[in-house]
């Protein structure tokens, strides 16, 4: 990390010595990328595309990634050049894709892009992003890792109804013992290579700490509203929770999960919390 | 709070007509010996031990034994140690326990640390109970308040006086030894003791041995005064407690340490002016810590350590005078209190992290109390008593933690609350030579305690059930009624007493259904609630009638009974239970026999843990000798507990825990 803040500190100086011409170009415009942290880099012949994160890492589940394009000559394209991604990894015999949401330019920034994909899984990602300069169409890419989150806060799974979801929470990221708010997004295959969300379905949660067995109480399910699942989790005390997980749809028919009950300890679908 | 307290100052000395309510003389001694006065109404228990015409019970038994003796005291019993004083059948939230006025709360959510557990015998002269919502300078009460009296010297030119004592009791191997060394001058006096208590598990009737029983204590105080002239003098006053390895075979846990430091300086004068005859002030601070744990339980489902704090802070200020036929007392007091518990569970899975809650949020409660009491003589033989008393109740959540806890079940909880408590009292009062007639009527009111406000998860092993607090409570109120009859006439005495506890917004857990229980193998989970309305009787009677010169026979039996709307009998209520006991005393040698026991129980609450119990007997045999060498003495009491070997439990043993079985005892003391 320390080595690319270098290399960003010392790009104007490269620019001044080999391109002196330009020099009034390349702005000191790094406080766009302020509190951001470097992730991987994608390049085609003209450009170099620069991710960031707030953690620096990108791990399963939902990511919020931040990019900048720049030239050969290393100045920063303005960002109103309506880029868009498609996130791929290749297995042996399967190529898979992950729900991400459109790309916008970060409101108040001249060069700086952000957007959210939801990996499934972990491994090498392939991030292909295209966009346009004067009519013309680029494409860079490149390969970024995808690190198994340390707990599990994602699921895919097909649903009774034969689709197949996939389902991730955001919130809490810094749980306490308190009501907490809980956000999750949902998503449906449509194909291989695209997921559409889903909005007017229900996700019923169960907090249980399986060292204890026992639930929490006054937790709200979480519905859909403003493009984003939203509830409240109840965490009585610090450790290891397990969220449990009922989707149901608009009509209330619940297509994957099932409740706990003394038979049956945890659901199929959950999502871990740890304070 | 401060405008309340002036607006309640004006009401107070309008009224001009405060009084206390006398209430059951129950003294089992003062009733069976000629040191009865029918002048003193008050409940008192004399602890001041090392006294040979101590006639029943051992010189040297615990604080717990001696305040049994109070028929308006059950101790609830855990274990072999720190028992929880129950008044007039209602559990300690509903009293206030002071010692020598000083407020202490107790650092246990299990209630396996009442006030009385940080004492010793040693430290104590008396314990006075007053009745419901009467007398008490404490605070504002339900049930009633026990004061702990601290013994102390008095100023002239007693010189030292010495103790050593000890005490072997064979049933659980108790040893019990300890020292107190007394100076008393004109302008200075200080006492100082040391008492320690040893004992291991201890065995049913019949041999067997209950396990985790065991227990050790250290208790250490020094009080001092010093005279500055005539009429004012300083007094300033160290106790330090510790227990350690304390075992509850009642419960799930035990505690490795119980520890309190409990320090005072008051500045005490008399003759003040011709109205008023004394005026003292006491600064008071104690610091309680208690350590719950497991590690000497062999199978639990998980591991855990349960750390309680309570700190205290207060002060109070009181004027006692009379005027024509008025006695009159006032008191303000005040105190400052921060309990917090936690609870650290072990996970023993891989993966799994450490669990971890507060189990008493981080509670402050600050309590601000004026009071004034008058007693009025008229018509010779009449008195008029009436107490009032208003104080400000405010808690705090001050635990950001313990806050958000709460919060999962009362979402737009406050941190804070403050709360008005009044209570008032009234007695009449009619004496003669031969017959004392009482009549008292009360009001008081309390906040809810710390558990019940603010518990979480605390579980209560009686009933199995979980217990979350409920910090939105109204304040409970009773209604308190008491009537007492006593009758003198040389060789006998009598007495009779009754109370009535009319109890509006009781307190007590329910069941919530959709709640479910924490502690692994709980039941469910209990939330706080009041009922609409419960009510509380008690009775005793007392007679004691001596035969001859060296024959006394007393008897004493006693009953409550408890019901609550919707809940039928109220838990832990004493069933008809006596004690009769015949001594013979000559010269310095006294000896007696008493048969102590319960009818069958019948009336008990399943929802609470309870089931019905058969009756029981047991005898006591115990023999005394004073020898006396000059200015020496030496008391030897030996005796025998329990002798037939019962096994027998009571109401007031918690999961039915079954008492000692046979006891052979020795206390020798040396006083020089």
């Amino acid at each position: 990390m320390k080595l690319f803040k270098n290399i960003i500190c010392c790009l104007p100086l490269l620019a001044v010595v080999f391109l002196a011409s330009c020099s009034k170009d390349a702005d000191p415009v790094p406080d766009e990328i302020d509190g951001l942290k470097f992730v991987a880099s994608l390049k085609n012949e003209t450009h170099m595309v620069n991710l960031y994160s707030a953690s620096g890492k990108l791990t399963t589940g939902y990511n919020e990634i931040f990019f900048q394009v720049r030239k050969a000559d290393s100045s920063l394209v303005v960002n109103n050049i309506s880029p868009e991604w498609a996130p791929t990894m290749k297995t042996e015999n399967m190529s898979h894709s992950s729900p991400a949401s459109a790309i916008a330019p970060v409101p108040g920034t001249s060069f700086l892009f952000s957007g959210f994909i939801i990996f499934p899984m972990a491994g090498d990602w392939e991030l292909p992003i295209t966009y346009h300069i004067d009519g013309t169409a680029y494409t860079s890419t490149g390969k970024a890792a995808v690190q198994a989150a340390q707990k599990r806060i994602l699921e895919s799974f097909e649903g009774s109804d034969g689709q197949k979801y996939v389902v991730t929470m955001l919130d809490p990221v810094k749980p306490v013992i308190d009501r907490n708010d809980m956000t999750a997004l949902l998503y449906r295959m449509k194909s291989t290579n695209d997921f559409e969300p889903v909005s007017g379905y229900t996700i019923k949660i169960d907090p249980r700490m399986p060292a204890m067995g026992h639930d929490s109480p006054n937790n709200t399910d979480l519905t859909f509203k403003d493009g984003i699942y939203k509830g409240v989790v109840n965490l009585t005390m610090k450790g290891s929770w397990q969220i449990n997980l009922q989707v149901a749809n608009e009509k209330g028919e619940v297509i994957k999960g099932e409740p706990v009950t003394e038979a049956n300890p945890a659901s199929s679908i959950y999502f871990e919390i740890e304070l | 709070m401060f405008r309340s307290i002036l607006i309640l100052a004006a009401v107070l000395f309008c009224r001009q007509a405060v009084y206390s309510q006398t209430d059951q003389h129950q003294h089992p001694h003062a009733a069976s010996a000629d040191t009865f006065t029918l002048q003193e109404l008050r409940e008192v228990v004399v602890i001041s031990q090392r006294s040979a015409s101590d006639r029943s019970g051992k010189p040297l038994a615990s604080l717990d034994t001696y305040l049994e003796k109070s028929a308006a005291v059950n101790m609830i019993r855990r274990g072999s140690y720190a028992w929880e004083p129950y008044l007039n059948g209602m559990a300690s939230e509903r009293s206030v326990i002071t010692i020598d006025g000083m407020r202490i709360y107790a650092a246990c959510t299990d209630k396996m640390d009442p006030v009385t557990s940080y004492v010793e015998t040693t430290n104590l002269a008396s314990a006075t109970v007053h009745n419901g919502p009467s007398g008490s300078t404490g605070g504002a009460t339900v049930a009633g308040s026990l004061d702990l009296v601290r013994k102390k010297g008095s100023f002239g030119r007693g010189g030292f006086n010495s103790s050593i004592f000890g005490g072997f009791e064979a049933n659980n191997r108790l040893k019990t030894g300890g020292t107190g060394v007394a100076y008393s001058g004109e302008t200075f006096f200080a006492n100082a003791d040391v008492t320690y208590r040893h004992a291991d598990n201890y065995r049913a009737g019949g041999g067997t041995e209950i396990r985790n029983s065991g227990f050790s204590k250290l208790n250490m105080s020094a009080i001092a005064g010093y005279k500055a002239d005539e009429h004012r003098h300083l007094e300033a006053s160290l106790i330090f407690d510790r227990a350690s390895d304390v075992g509850y075979p009642a419960l799930p846990m035990d505690v490795s340490l119980a520890q309190a430091y409990i320090a005072s300086l008051e500045y005490i004068q008399h003759h003040l002016s011709p109205g008023v005859s004394e005026w003292k002030t006491k600064l008071y601070y104690n610091n309680v810590r208690h350590v719950m744990d497991d590690s000497r339980r062999p199978d639990v489902p998980i591991r855990m350590d349960m750390p309680g704090w309570s700190r205290t802070w207060g002060f109070y200020s009181q004027l006692k005078g009379s005027r024509e036929k008025h006695d009159w007392k006032a008191s303000l007091s005040g105190h400052h209190n921060h309990s917090l518990a936690e609870m650290t569970m072990y996970s023993d899975t891989p993966g799994w992290k450490d669990m971890y809650m507060l189990t008493w949020p981080g509670v402050a409660t600050r309590y601000a109390d004026l009071y004034a009491e008058d007693s009025y003589s008229f018509r010779e033989k009449w008195k008029a008593t009436t107490t009032a008393g208003l104080a400000v109740h405010n808690n705090l959540i001050d635990n950001i933690t313990g806050l958000g806890s709460l919060r999962i079940f009362y979402p737009g909880l406050q941190k804070n609350r403050t709360r008005l408590l009044k209570r008032l009292s009234s007695a009449l009062t009619r004496e003669t030579e031969r017959w004392l007639l009482s009549a008292a009527a009360g009001y008081g009111e309390r906040a809810p305690g710390i558990s019940e406000g603010y518990g979480y998860y605390l579980f209560n092993s009686f009933d199995r059930f979980d217990y979350i607090g409920n910090p939105e409570m109204r304040n409970e109120k009773t209604v308190t009624y008491g009537a007492v009859a006593a009758y003198r006439r040389s060789r006998l005495s009598a007495k009779l007493s009754g109370s009535v506890f009319q109890v509006y917004d009781y307190i007590i857990g329910k069941p919530d259904a959709g709640l479910s229980a924490m502690t692994i193998g709980a039941a469910g989970v209990k939330v706080y609630e009041q009922l609409r309305h419960a009510r509380i009787m008690t009775g005793a009677l007392e007679v004691s009638y001596q035969f001859g010169k060296n024959w006394l026979w007393t008897s004493k039996a006693g009953y409550r009974n408890g019901k609550g709307n919707g809940v039928g009998p109220l838990p832990l209520m004493q069933p008809f239970s006596y004690q009769e006991a015949l001594s013979f005393t000559h010269k310095s040698f006294s000896a007696d026999a008493s048969i102590g026991g319960a009818l069958k129980q019948t009336r008990f609450n399943p929802a609470f843990g309870e089931s019905p119990l058969p009756a029981y007997a047991v005898l006591n045999l115990s023999a005394s000798q004073l020898l006396e060498f000059g200015d020496r003495s030496l008391t030897l009491k030996a005796g025998a507990e329990n002798l037939l070997d019962q096994n027998y439990t009571t109401f007031a043993d918690w999961n039915r825990l079954p008492r000692m079985g046979r006891n052979i005892f020795m206390n020798v003391i040396w006083k020089f």
